[in-house]
This record gives structure tokens, C-alpha cells and sequence, in this order.
């Protein structure tokens, strides 16, 4: 598997691919590199001052944003409803993905097809009745309300995702298990489990993200200050005279800051997760 | 991650078991058992997406009048889409739209993904760099780019290219090309972690056995690469495909359908109808127009890969 | 159209949602906003919490005062960005829920009138009218929907011709008096180098066209003409509004502006305008106090009526303004009264003059507080321009649509070889055939 294959030896990289590679990362990074000497500019340098490194930098932005602005509660709100919708999401995706690799039963076909259409429906199309729905029962305004969509959102993906992870790991294991007597969900939740950490953890990434950057669904699911998310809450910036760039750049990279950490963390099991499910078709 | 036509059986099935084995338990493994996982997907997945769509859809047959049905019109709403020539237009511009994207969004994947498979220095930074816009929100791209491409003050100093002027958002032409230019910009880094991954399962041995062969890179590159990346590049192709029909927020701050309405995508009509203009049935009825689009995409790509596989 | 054949979406989703009955189970709670407890609920797009915006900070100042003043009940804030309250309220109420107080936007007031998300306030407001009479400078007919007063406003806004004095000293031009000078004087000031842009009017589809409608429309008035007839059907595609495009687009061939206002909705312009970059401009008195804190503008921008084509006369000015109105669902509309009297009682409005906003009320602008604010005279000058020049702008349930609609018009005009007449006929066929 991923593990063993990258053992394997590939010519290092020349003087043409670092090259490639730091025009590639200044594609990449170009325009955060702009928003980071933004965020260190007072209000009035931020039009004036068109240098890409600060004449005068001041915190100024920064201090605003973490202590006299609801950011940070945006940001806690954002890492709530984003974990709690992986653990649901995982949850849920990984039975059925499992249910749809190991068991042949009738009706799996129109199962997964059924899945999988639902991954096409644009969320434009069904905001407006979600909304009306999550109000009826409740959960307008509330994480659960949020979490519930999200995880909708993100389950068909996921399923997808594992199974064909599970489909790459050796049914012998869980064989040998039920010789020794151990139950269906016994065999899953000890023997494949531990094996799919990878595929979950990669999963789990894609959903974080997901849920970290979007806008509609946040927008339309909650509208109290305090549930705000953090991508909804940088409209705050955008205020009726002008956008305040110092203070939105600001944001910005506060908010990406534990994101890169998230990545840095988890780099590893993240392609060799992918590297498992990605490839099994 | 895959995405395959479900009709397929998968070509690995880890069965049959030993035929010992599947004589020693055959009727103790629970009929339901499988029932019962996979239900709590369905149902979470059916409550959020089944009942609203079909909501959406009666909505889309119906006249309204802010968030009240009013009288059945059939396919009134849909006829005037699809009976103007501005409703064409906004159609044409997603295709161009969503495969321009593509075409610059897939190679690039690619090549980066590529890239990032050598061993090199630095390979933990420069992943970290290159992945970074994914974690961006299209609000904030949009905005950072408007002000980066800006002419009169942006930083890039478009404003006297050798002493031309380039406003990309006066130009119908270049406003488009800007805007797919974001849109790759932000949706790059899912499908290059996707390709990495995929890469990262070919054996290096068998890049190694055609160097033997004296096969160049292009060569390699073909017969081996593409083939064992077909599965992924195919999923990556569904996942954008459905990201660039469907965007909104993305377009809406950025151009918000200009100049001379060259921008003007069926999502960001969609949005429109809905959001500003509360007309609830015709932008139902255009949300509807990109359901449909989302699935004839996908059906082609089943059918291509299915196809390859057979040749 | 039969009445019986209307199914609200609410009606339709409470049975599908009860006949799937399934994630009521596990939710509850949550979003419910008029809980009858003696709690008001005020929707705003004024942030309470905003460092940058003093007119977050004058509305606490109100809202504690007011909840200070009696026993009865308490008004809490829900603030919403600018452009995204209006659809927020019309979903909310058409679920049962929404505000017990909203502010409205004038411009937006038919909307929420057409969608019922405000309750009529003859019941409440009569005595109150009646009692200030002329006191209030801003036209009642611009809240008063098929007889009934809507929303009390509060705030007050023309739209003035701002100029950067300092780039136009630099130039040696004077103010323009007419609207052919003002083509001249903007051509000079961009060909001379003094700014990129002599007069900047936004061509943006950015907020729906908002920024060239608000110049389109009191052009339009300029010329003669009328935006909408007094049936509600379409009025700009006669004479008058193509004049308006006409002299649009000879601004645009003298060199007032180039290509770049394309790209500019209002507050890009307001931006350049405080960069330097744009010498003029034909923007809310509202943003002038903003505009202003930049560092090196203050006095170098000022403002004067817009001109006319006489000299002396100065073009009609839209007024607009933000209004307080009572939520359809609320629970206690008598209550909710008691909240906008103080809103909108001399010593509140006085509070919100300090935070740059104009006041409704002509004997606030006479008091000695008002007098020590640093712009008093100014202030004065603008209430003169809403008093003797002001028409409520033009209303219309489906305002949005015309407005992306008619700046489609002012690109495809103005920068493309497109006939004005044709263009303002196709789009007002189609907003009438729309009403139906």
C-alpha cells in the first residue's frame, strides 16, 4: 500500500522542477502574500501606501480583530460546527461505506446511484427550502441545524471516499476474526477500523475544509451574531463605506492560521490516506 | 475517493471468500445488517437534499410572489429561460466557464502534483504554500484578486504594462479569462492533493523499468501515468465540474455578472432570481437548469470512463 | 389568481417535514426570535459592536437609553450586513418568525410592504405625525403605501456633488455651476492630469447598479422626466431618460471618465475619491463624514448641490433615508410603538447627528448641541437641499431588478454604441410586462 510504495525511488527534483515549484508557490501564495502586508498597514496607508512591504507596519489591524472584534467567537463557532460535522459525517459514511464494500443486498446499486445524484443537486437549488424546513423543525439558527446540512452535504463524497478504501483492504483479516467468533460490528469497529485511519483522517480533512470555506449554507442556515461562522463573519468588513482591508486582511490570516497548522498536522495521513481510496475504482 | 457507476460492480469485490469460511457462517450474518448501516446515510441524505429538490422543483412550476406558490405554470419558467437568447447566453458562458476551468485546473493539478511527488528540500513547505488557496473562501479570493488586478491601484501594476493599460474588468473578454483565472486559483489545490495522492500509488519501480526502456517522460507519461490516473483524474473531474456549474459566491463579488454582462453564469442568475430579486420560481427553475447540467456532465464522464476501460 | 389556490412554502414544508418527521427528533430550540417575553427584537444592518462605524455606537447609546426608561420591555439588537437584511426578513416572517422592530432602507420599504413583512402604523403613529407635522423634513410619501404610513424614518440623505477642492485649486478650476460645465471641468481635470478620474460614476454590476441608478435617476428628474408613472408602470424610456444617457455618455467622449468606472460601485468611488485618484463624484451626504477621516482629506472634500442645466438651480436630489418599522410578526406592536417614539424623539436623533447622521427632524438641527458639531452649517446646507430640491425616490417592489436591469442599459450606452431609446424601451417592457 501508499506506505510501502514511497519507499520506492524517484529522481529528486532539478534545478527546472524547484523552479517550477517556487513559480507554482508564488502563484499560490501571490496573493496571502498581499493580504499579509495589508494586514500590517494602518487604514490610511492601505490605498496610499502601494509597496508590497509596509513604509509604516502597525498591529493596529490585528489588535482590533482579536480583542474588539467577534473573530475569535466566529472562529470558535467555525471549529464547532466543522468538527462536529466531520465526527457526524465520518460516522455515518464510514457504515455505509462499509455496509456497500463488505455486503451484497438488494437494493445497494440504487443506493449508491441514489448517493451519488444527490452529490449533483446544486446548493442553490435547495437553499430557500432548507431554510423553510430547518425553521419548521427547529434547528434554524442552531449549530445542529448547521451541522445536520453539512453533514448531508458531505456524507455522499465521503461514502464514495471509503469505500473505496475499505475495498483495498483484505477481507482475510475480518475472515479470521469471524473464525474467532467476533460479530459483524465487532470485526469493523476493531480489525478494519484501525486499518482505515488513513482514509479517515484524508476524509476527514476534505470535510473540514469544505465546511470551513463555505458561504451559503452558513449565510442562510443561521443569522444570530454569535453562530455566526467565520466566512460569514468577514462581511463584517465589508461595511456600507468601503471595505476595511486592514482589518479584513487581518482576519483573513488569522483564520488561516489554524488551518495550516491542521495541514501541517496531518500532511502525511492526508495523501497517503487519498493515495489508498483515491485510485480504487 | 471514488465515484463510479454504481451499475459496475467494483472490479476487486474481495469475494469470493474461501469456500470453508463461507460454509461456516452462512445464515448467522444478520440479513439486516447492512440495512441498518447504511440507513442513517440515507436518511440524513434524503431529508436535506431529496425533500428540498423536489420542493425546488415544484417551486420551479410555479408562479410566485415572494415566498408564496401562486398559480401552476408549468414549464412557463423554464420557457423563459430557455426561450430568450439571454438565457442561452448565461448558458454558454457556464460551459465556457466551467470547461475553461477545467482545462487550465486539471493539467495544472497534474503538473503540481507531479512536481510535489519528487523528492526535494523543502517538500513539506512547498506542499504547505502550494495547498494554501484551498483553505481561502471564495468572498476573500474574490475580493484579494479584485484588488491585486486592480488598474488604478493594484499592486501588480496593471495599470502601464510597458505603457498599456490593462483593465481586466472593463474587457468582456478579459473580465471572463480573470474570473476563471480565480476560479482555478482557489479550486487547484483539491484536485493537485488528489492527483499527489494518486501518483504517490504508482510504483516507482515502473517509472524505473520504462526509463530502462529508454521511454521519455512523455512516453512514460502516457503509457504509464495517465492510464493508472485515469480513476482519479475522473473523480477530479466530476468534483470540479460541480464546484464551477454551481459557483456563486465567487462570481457574485468578483465581477457580479459584468462588464456588458460577460460574466452573467446561470448560477449567479440562479442566485439572483432567488436572493434579490424573490423570484422564488424562475430562479427555481434555473437552479433546476444546472441540476440538469451537473448530471449530463457526470453521465459523460461515466460513459467515458467506461469506455476506456473497455478499449 | 384565486386566493384559495395560494399555499404559503411554510404550509407546504410543515407537512413534508411532519410526514418525514425525521430530524425533528433531534432538534429543538433555536432560532426563535419573538419568544413574547417582553424581549423586542430589533434587526439592523447597524453594527452595535463595530469600532469602526459611530452609528453602531449611537444606536447602544439609544437602545440602552430606551431600555433604561422603563420596566416594561427590553429591546435587543440582531445586526445583519446591509445587503443581505432585506431577504433575510421576508424569509424570516414568511416562516412565522422575524423581527418585533426592523430597519428599513426606503428605497427597500415596498419590498417589505409588498411581501408583509411590516405591519401599517395609522393605529400608532397618527397622534405622533400629527404632533410633529413640519417638524419632519423628510416627504412622508416616500413611507406611506396605499395610504398607510409603513415605517417612521429616522435618517435622511441627499446625494451631492463632492469635488477634492485641493485638486481643483491645483487646476485652477472653479466649482461647476451647470451640467455642461461639469462635463468640462471633469474632462479638464482628468486630461490635465489632476486626477485619473474627473468624475467618477460607478458602472458597476457590483450591488445591483445602485451607483449609476442613484445618478440615473435624478438626471432623469433633471431632464424633465419621471423614473415611474403614478400607476407604478414604467416612465424612464421617454425623452428625459434618454437625455440622461445622452449626457452620460458625452461625459464619458469629453474624458470625464474612462473605462475604469466599470469597475467602481459606490464604494470603490468613495475609496478613490479619499485616495486622490477620482477629483469628483455625485455621492450620499451620508459617507461624507467617512470619507472625510482619511488621512490628508478632511476639508479637502467638500460638497455642493448637484447642478443643473440653469445655472443657480441645483438638480432635484433623491431622499432617501433609513426607517424604523414594526415587524409583521410581532408580539407586541404596541410596545414596539413605544421603541421607535424614543427612536425617533429629538434627543435620539440628536445623539445620531453626532455620529454623522442627518436628522429627520427640522428643530434638531436648531439646538445648541447641533450647533457645536464641527459641520453644523454644512449639515444645514444639506437639509436645505432635502427641503427646497428633495423627492422621495422612486419605489417599486421590484426596485432590484430594475436597478441590474437599467445599469445593463448604462454600459451597453454609455461605453457601447447601444441606442439609448432602444435600450431604456427594452428594459421598460419588460418591467411592465413583469407586473402584469
Amino acid at each position: 500500500m501508499a506506505e510501502s510504495i514511497r519507499t520506492g525511488r524517484r529522481k529528486p527534483a532539478g534545478p527546472l522542477a524547484y523552479a517550477a515549484l517556487v513559480a507554482a508557490s508564488l502563484f499560490a501564495v501571490g496573493p496571502l502574500l498581499w493580504a499579509l502586508s495589508t494586514s500590517f498597514k494602518s487604514p490610511d496607508a492601505v490605498l496610499t501606501d502601494t509597496s508590497w512591504i509596509p513604509s509604516a507596519p502597525t498591529l493596529e489591524n490585528y489588535t482590533i480583530v482579536l480583542f474588539e472584534s467577534q473573530v475569535p467567537r466566529y472562529l470558535f463557532n467555525s471549529v464547532v460546527v466543522a468538527g462536529a460535522t466531520v465526527l457526524a459525517t465520518l460516522v455515518l459514511a464510514t457504515l455505509g461505506a462499509y455496509a456497500t464494500a463488505r455486503f451484497r443486498f438488494r437494493g445497494r446499486g440504487a443506493s449508491l446511484f441514489f448517493i451519488l445524484m444527490t452529490s449533483m443537486i446544486p446548493g442553490i437549488a435547495i437553499l430557500v427550502p432548507l431554510y423553510f424546513l430547518a425553521v419548521e423543525v427547529g434547528v434554524y439558527d442552531s449549530y445542529l441545524g448547521l451541522i445536520v446540512v453539512y453533514t448531508a452535504w458531505q456524507v455522499p463524497t465521503v461514502l464514495w471516499m471509503l469505500r473505496g478504501f475499505f475495498q483495498t483492504i483484505p477481507t482475510s483479516l475480518e475472515e479470521a476474526g469471524r473464525i474467532d467468533g467476533a460479530s459483524d460490528l465487532r470485526v469493523m469497529v476493531q480489525l478494519v477500523l484501525p486499518l482505515a485511519k488513513p482514509g479517515l483522517a484524508a476524509a476527514a480533512v476534505i470535510a473540514f475544509v469544505y465546511v470551513w470555506n463555505d458561504y451559503l449554507i452558513a449565510a442562510t442556515m443561521v443569522s444570530s451574531d454569535d453562530k455566526r461562522l467565520v466566512s460569514v463573519g468577514l462581511y463584517n468588513y465589508l461595511s456600507q463605506y468601503g471595505i476595511e482591508w486592514g482589518q479584513l486582511t487581518a482576519a483573513v490570516l488569522v483564520t488561516i492560521v489554524p488551518m495550516v497548522v491542521l495541514f501541517v498536522l496531518m500532511e502525511k495521513r492526508l495523501v497517503a490516506g487519498l493515495s489508498a481510496g483515491a485510485t480504487k475504482g | 475517493m471514488t465515484v463510479k457507476s454504481p451499475e459496475a460492480p467494483p472490479v476487486r469485490e474481495h469475494r469470493p471468500v474461501p469456500a470453508v469460511q463461507a460454509r461456516r457462517r452462512p445464515s448467522t450474518r444478520p440479513r439486516l445488517l447492512p440495512y441498518g448501516l447504511l440507513l442513517p446515510a440515507v436518511v440524513v441524505v434524503a431529508v436535506v437534499s431529496v425533500f428540498p429538490i423536489v420542493f425546488a422543483l415544484n417551486l420551479s412550476l410555479h408562479e410566485t410572489r415572494f415566498t408564496q406558490l401562486e398559480d401552476f405554470v408549468g414549464l412557463d419558467n423554464y420557457a423563459a429561460i430557455l426561450g430568450s437568447s439571454a438565457g442561452w447566453a448565461s448558458i454558454g458562458r457556464s460551459l465556457i466557464y466551467v470547461v475553461a476551468s477545467l482545462a487550465l485546473a486539471i493539467p495544472m493539478s497534474l503538473g503540481i502534483a507531479h512536481l510535489l511527488n519528487r523528492p526535494a528540500r523543502f517538500r513539506l513547505v512547498f506542499r504547505a504554500l502550494i495547498l494554501m488557496p484551498w483553505v481561502i473562501s471564495q468572498t476573500v479570493a474574490a475580493l484579494l484578486w479584485r484588488w491585486l488586478l486592480n488598474a488604478d491601484y493594484g499592486p501588480l501594476g496593471l495599470g502601464d504594462v510597458a505603457g498599456t493599460r490593462i483593465d481586466v474588468f472593463a474587457d468582456p473578454v478579459q473580465a471572463m479569462a480573470a474570473l476563471i483565472l480565480v476560479n482555478v486559483w482557489i479550486s487547484y489545490p483539491l484536485a493537485t492533493i488528489l492527483c499527489l495522492a494518486a501518483l504517490q500509488t504508482i510504483p516507482a519501480e515502473l517509472e524505473e523499468a520504462s526509463d530502462v526502456d529508454g521511454a521519455g517522460p512523455f512516453t512514460r507519461f502516457r503509457r504509464i501515468t495517465l492510464p493508472m490516473m485515469a480513476p482519479t483524474l475522473f473523480v477530479v473531474a466530476i468534483l470540479l465540474t460541480l464546484l464551477y456549474f454551481n459557483m456563486v459566491t465567487l462570481v457574485l463579488t468578483f465581477t457580479a455578472g459584468g462588464p456588458f454582462g460577460a460574466t452573467q453564469l446561470v448560477s449567479l442568475d440562479a442566485f439572483n432570481e432567488s436572493f434579490s430579486f424573490f423570484n422564488l420560481g424562475l430562479g427555481a427553475a434555473y437552479s433546476v437548469i444546472l441540476f440538469v447540467f451537473n448530471i449530463v456532465f457526470g453521465a459523460a464522464y461515466i460513459k467515458l470512463i467506461r469506455s476506456e476501460g473497455d478499449g | 389568481m384565486s386566493v384559495s389556490r395560494r399555499a404559503t412554502l411554510l404550509r407546504r414544508a410543515a407537512v413534508a417535514a411532519a410526514a418525514l418527521g425525521l430530524i425533528a427528533a433531534c432538534g429543538s430550540g433555536g432560532g426563535s426570535t419573538s419568544s413574547g417575553d417582553g424581549r423586542l427584537e430589533l434587526w439592523t444592518f447597524l453594527d452595535p459592536n463595530s469600532p469602526d462605524d459611530p452609528r453602531g455606537q449611537a444606536l447602544r447609546t439609544v437602545v440602552d437609553g430606551f431600555n433604561e426608561s422603563q420596566d416594561e420591555v427590553e429591546v435587543t439588537i440582531r445586526n445583519i450586513n446591509y445587503a443581505k437584511i432585506d431577504s433575510e426578513v421576508v424569509r424570516a416572517t414568511a416562516s412565522g418568525q422575524g423581527p418585533d422592530l426592523v430597519n428599513v432602507y426606503s428605497a427597500q420599504l415596498a419590498t417589505h410592504v409588498d411581501a408583509g413583512t411590516v405591519l401599517p402604523l395609522d393605529d400608532y403613529a397618527a397622534d405622533y405625525l400629527a404632533q410633529i407635522g413640519d417638524d419632519l423634513i423628510f416627504p412622508l410619501e416616500g413611507v406611506r403605501f396605499g395610504g398607510s404610513v409603513m415605517s417612521i424614518p429616522w435618517e435622511t440623505r441627499a446625494w451631492l456633488l463632492w469635488y477634492r477642492k485641493d485638486l481643483l485649486d491645483a487646476a485652477g478650476l472653479p466649482v461647476p455651476a451647470t451640467l455642461d460645465e461639469l462635463a468640462s471641468t471633469a474632462g479638464a481635470l482628468a486630461a490635465s492630469g489632476a486626477a485619473q478620474t474627473g468624475l467618477a460614476i460607478g458602472f458597476s454590476d457590483q450591488g445591483l447598479g445602485a451607483d449609476f441608478v442613484e445618478k440615473f435617476i435624478p438626471l432623469t428628474w433633471g431632464f424633465g422626466g419621471e423614473i415611474l408613472d403614478e400607476d407604478g408602470t414604467a416612465a424612464f424610456d421617454d425623452d428625459a431618460g434618454v437625455q440622461a444617457l445622452e449626457y452620460l455618455r458625452r461625459l464619458h467622449e469629453a474624458g470625464a471618465f474612462g473605462d475604469e468606472v466599470l469597475n467602481m460601485a459606490a464604494d470603490d468611488v468613495i475609496q478613490s475619491v479619499t485616495a486622490g485618484t477620482v477629483a469628483m463624484a455625485i455621492e450620499g451626504s451620508y459617507r461624507v463624514g467617512a470619507a472625510r477621516s482619511g488621512e490628508g482629506i478632511g476639508e479637502n472634500l467638500q460638497t455642493v448641490p448637484v447642478p443643473s442645466r440653469t445655472p443657480g438651480e441645483p438638480l432635484p436630489t433623491a431622499v432617501a433615508g433609513q426607517t424604523m418599522a414594526i415587524g409583521a410578526n410581532a408580539d407586541d406592536p404596541e410596545a414596539a410603538w413605544t421603541f421607535i417614539e424614543y427612536y425617533t424623539s429629538e434627543e435620539s436623533q440628536a445623539l445620531f447627528a453626532e455620529a454623522g447622521v442627518l436628522p429627520v427632524r427640522a428643530s434638531v438641527y436648531d439646538t445648541p448641541e447641533f450647533d457645536a458639531l464641527p459641520n453644523a452649517d454644512e449639515l444645514r446646507s444639506w437639509r436645505d437641499y432635502v427641503v427646497d430640491h428633495g423627492r422621495p425616490q422612486p419605489v417599486s417592489s421590484r426596485f432590484n431588478e430594475l436597478s441590474a436591469a437599467l445599469v445593463g442599459v448604462g454600459q451597453q450606452t454609455v461605453f457601447r454604441d447601444e441606442d439609448p431609446r432602444e435600450a431604456l424601451t427594452g428594459v421598460a417592457e419588460q418591467y411592465d410586462s413583469a407586473a402584469r
